[in-house]
């Protein structure tokens, strides 16, 4: 390709809620499980019986939607009215979805703003139950799942702008706790080149797939105009196991969702206070916690990982305010996620007294503990947390900084040890780390190593 | 033709252990065994379960407190849900489907021990105005067996006239409770929207809808409501109110009301005659200041009631799709419920957006106000329940014939208000029932006026 594509792209980005208050599906009380057998957390009304209704919408999906449509800068709509969405298709028990998109609806926020791309609106609807093209089979335990929907303005120009903002997006949304990250996100991607009418891409379920489905459709509309063809409106499938996408349906044959306003649900109301209570507990967003780590003096690299994690962000900003950030900052980049990585924990799982982890650092600060030994300590603390400083006092673990004592040792390893003497002298740097390591062995880590280097030179020369 | 005993009688009878329920099934059984060939109110015969029941109730008198409906029996419409039981919908789409669940009413009716004994005949899916669109054959009135017995609670009304259950069961749309009620010479309540739970009931228009009871009498019609009524977060339409005791008729109204545009709309002038002078004689006896109100919008009742209907019925039936309930319904329903699928689906496509739907949704918010005012200067309105007397059977009027002949009934559903049948008098041996309507959530006052006009 000689010169770029100019391209419009937009998202609608579809995510499971968490409901971690009431593991409740939308319009009936039965439990949300991935991983429950087969058509056992079902109803009469997930499974569409006739007569059925659906109940009053679960609150906690609706307060989730809100929070989420709030972190977006969106405007919150305080009538909210559900509506039918018709078609037909096996995973549909009613034959229609209960959604609060559509011809007639109030999103739940709309007109909101994230990182510059614009957020056309945000809001709530039930999912179909899944259905086995190859077997025929139907399982309701989905059906009625609480679903957001997060619709964009076209205002990306590239894949790679998608890409870091569907990441920074993602973690906002982990801030919130509003989405069950297991289930995943699916994406309809509208892709729009050089004014050509827009192609919209379908069920796209992973970033990197996203990204394969919009580079590939700049690719093939380009092409297509350069075989001087005209791109018209339609949509087309998620990329093949070969990146390729295939056309589904064209733009005539669009379906008529036939919208009309939910006969069975009267209009909710979202209040006021409600709003402002939501607004009020609303974390702050990564990107802005990271400038502000980066004027702390952390790494731009160490800022985006700790703010990565909400509870990581939160346990740094506590730590900063007794010890060094940077100190915090390494410690928590390097040496806790390296623990937790290798115990398979999050920090979730974990239940840390910050306090105690900010004592830690000040021992090493001050010097009264080695880095080696801080870091068993840490490794010590994620099962439970303790006070490191009377358990250092209690077990001897304290640095040795007394001269006295560490000549001893260094004596002891010297005369032990006369060939790897001779090799030093010789002008061999590495008989000295040799030494240094027998002497911090024997001091079973409690002494600081450039401490024991000066006292071996010493000694040698 | 029977005598039926009235309500308050028969119920002390069994809660005195007078009669036992096993005898009072038992004698209704062999009644529905005789008449029901002829009849045809019941689709389904629960002989088996009431039998045990009944059984089973005799054996709880004896050990102490009984419920509200204790050993009455109740036919239930086929479109409310009774688990185990053919909920056809009198139509052939739903002929294999059988209750999975237990309608709210339902389970109230047996906390009350109520006993179900049988399913009864309905329009197709309630869409029709003289029961005669059932798959499973018409209903006969067995009052007045030449003429339809009025739907589409057909079954329930005709089963209750001719004694084969001693309530029953229906729904009430546009009127599908009230015109058999009238038409069988019965008493029938529509109960305001939202005062009992739709959930079990099968929908023919949603925002409409509401189950319905009837009975011989006021005594027994309000007995049911009592039973049947009441919050439940099953159906979400409804709110948290709580339920005055029906039975004790203490409400007591000041005013009654006709209004003139209903007495122009009456085609038959006879049937105005009997209502009238029932409603002058009851204000005079019971010195109640009798008005006369305007009501401007109710002409415009049939013409934004149906394309809500069709628009609400379309998205009701979506679920019959082949896939689930044995047939899909447009294969497998009858003419009427066609039509107004079809119609559903043309007023619901895109093209049409808002045209039809939600001008009627606006129409009806005018006639909801225009009853709010006028509920404001009286207690209760009164009007015949339908305009002209039933057909004779088999004699099918056009569809804007049958369509217009609830144009008296219907104005409560839009309105959302209670509204009550009670007998009147005859015309040429056929029943006419005098119709009164009462404010939203009102049934107190209604009901006390149904009793002191049916007593007189």
């Amino acid at each position: 390709m000689g010169k770029s594509v100019m391209a419009r792209i937009g998202l609608e980005i579809h995510g499971y809620l968490a409901m971690h208050k009431t593991h409740q599906k939308l319009f009936c009380r039965c439990t949300v499980d991935q991983d429950a057998a087969p058509n056992t957390t079902v109803c009469p009304r997930c499974t569409g019986q006739p007569g059925s209704k659906p109940m009053l919408p679960n609150k906690e999906a609706v307060e989730k939607v809100v929070t989420c449509a709030l972190m977006l800068d969106c405007s919150i709509n305080k009538k909210l009215i559900f509506q039918r969405k018709h078609y037909d298709w096996p995973d549909l028990p009613k034959g229609y979805q209960i959604t609060i998109s559509g011809t007639y609806s109030h999103p739940v926020g709309e007109h909101g703003k994230y990182l510059d791309v614009g957020i056309t609106e945000c809001h709530l609807e039930e999912d179909p139950a899944r259905w086995d093209p190859e077997t025929g089979l139907v399982d309701y335990n989905r059906s009625g799942y609480p679903l957001i929907e997060i619709v964009t303005e076209p205002d990306f120009t590239s894949a790679g702008e998608v890409k870091d903002w569907l990441e920074s997006l993602l973690t906002t949304l982990s801030y919130l706790k509003a989405v069950n990250k297991n289930a995943g996100i699916k994406c309809d991607v509208n892709v729009s080149t050089e004014h050509h009418p827009r192609v919209e891409i379908k069920n796209v379920n992973s970033i990197k797939t996203i990204v394969l489905a919009i580079d590939g459709e700049i690719k093939r509309q380009h092409e297509v105009v350069a075989q001087r063809e005209k791109v018209f409106a339609h949509t087309r499938s998620p990329p093949d196991t070969y990146g390729k996408t295939h056309f589904m349906r064209s733009k005539e044959t669009a379906l008529d969702y036939m919208f009309i306003p939910e006969p069975d649900l009267p209009l909710i109301h979202i209040t006021d206070a409600l709003v402002e209570n939501i607004q009020k507990m609303l974390p702050e967003k990564p990107h802005i916690k990271i400038e502000r780590y980066k004027n702390m003096k952390v790494s731009a690299t160490d800022a985006k990982i700790l703010a990565s994690d909400l509870a990581l962000a939160d346990l740094f900003e506590k730590l900063a305010k007794t010890v060094d950030p940077l100190l915090a900052a390494k410690w928590l980049r390097h040496e806790l996620l390296k623990i937790m990585n290798v115990t398979q924990r999050t920090l979730q799982e974990v239940e840390f007294d910050e306090k105690h982890i900010a004592e830690l650092l000040q021992m090493v600060v001050k010097k009264e503990i080695t880095d080696q030994t801080a870091e068993g300590l840490l490794k010590q603390m994620i099962e439970k947390s303790f006070s490191p400083r009377a358990y250092v006092a209690q077990k001897g673990l304290g640095i040795i900084s007394s001269e006295e004592e560490l000549g001893k040792l260094t004596q002891k390893v010297v005369s032990e040890h006369p060939e790897a003497v001779k090799d030093y002298l010789a002008g061999e740097e590495k008989a000295l780390n040799f030494l240094i390591g027998k002497v911090m062995a024997l001091t079973k880590g409690k002494a600081k190593a450039d401490t024991v280097k000066e006292l071996l030179k010493r000694r040698i020369c | 033709m029977v005598t039926l005993m009235a309500t308050k009688e028969l119920l002390t009878q069994l809660q005195e252990g007078k009669l036992l329920c096993i005898e009072h099934v038992n004698q209704q059984l062999v009644l529905i065994k005789k008449e029901n060939p002829r009849i045809n109110a019941f689709l389904y015969t629960a002989e088996k379960e009431a039998l045990e029941r009944a059984r089973a109730l005799d054996g709880k008198r004896k050990k102490g407190k009984v419920g509200k409906l204790f050993g009455l029996t109740v036919g239930v419409k086929a479109n409310i849900n009774v688990i185990g039981m053919p909920i056809s919908c009198a139509s052939k789409t739903l002929e294999n489907y059988y209750g999975t669940y237990n309608a709210d009413v339902i389970e109230k009716i047996l906390a009350e021990d109520g006993i179900i004994i049988g399913i009864t005949n309905m329009d197709e899916f309630a869409c029709g105005i003289s029961g005669e669109t059932s798959a499973f054959g018409p209903t006969i009135n067995p009052t007045s067996p030449k003429h339809v017995p009025g739907g589409s609670s057909s079954g329930s009304a005709a089963a209750v006239a001719a004694g084969l259950c001693d309530v029953a069961l229906g729904s009430d749309t546009g009127g599908s409770i009230r015109n058999p009620a009238s038409h069988c010479g019965i008493v029938g309540i529509k109960p305001s929207y939202g005062r009992v739970s739709r959930y079990g009931l099968i929908d023919l228009s949603m925002s409409l809808d509401q189950i319905a009871p009837c009975a011989p009498d006021t005594d027994g019609c309000a007995l049911l409501l009592e039973v049947i009524s009441g919050y439940s977060d099953n159906d979400p339409m409804m709110y948290p109110l709580s339920v005055p005791l029906f039975t004790h008729f203490g409400k007591q109204p000041k005013t009654i009301a006709l209004s003139p545009v209903f007495e122009e709309l009456c085609k038959d002038k006879k049937i105005y005659k009997i209502v009238k002078e029932k409603v002058l004689d009851f204000a005079k006896k019971q010195k109640l200041i009798l008005k006369e109100i305007d009501l401007k919008y109710v002409a415009l009742a049939v013409e934004s009631y149906y394309p809500i209907v069709y628009t609400e019925f379309f998205s009701g039936t979506r679920k019959y799709d082949g896939r689930r309930y044995g047939k899909r319904i447009e294969e497998s329903c009858k003419e009427e419920v066609l039509r107004r699928i079809i119609g559903g689906r043309m007023i619901s496509c895109a093209e049409y957006e808002g045209r039809y739907y939600r001008k009627a949704l606006r129409v009806r918010r005018a006639i909801q106000e225009e009853f709010e005012k006028a509920f404001k200067e009286v207690d209760v309105i009164a009007l015949p329940t339908t305009p002209e007397l039933p057909h004779l059977l088999r004699k099918i009027p056009s569809p804007e014939a049958s369509y217009a002949y609830d144009a008296f009934t219907i104005p409560a559903n839009l309105a959302g208000i209670c509204a009550g049948v009670v007998p009147a008098g005859k015309i040429d041996g056929v029943p006419v029932g005098v119709q009164l309507y009462a404010g939203n959530f009102k049934e107190d006052v209604l009901v006390t006026v149904m009793k002191v006009m049916e007593g007189q």
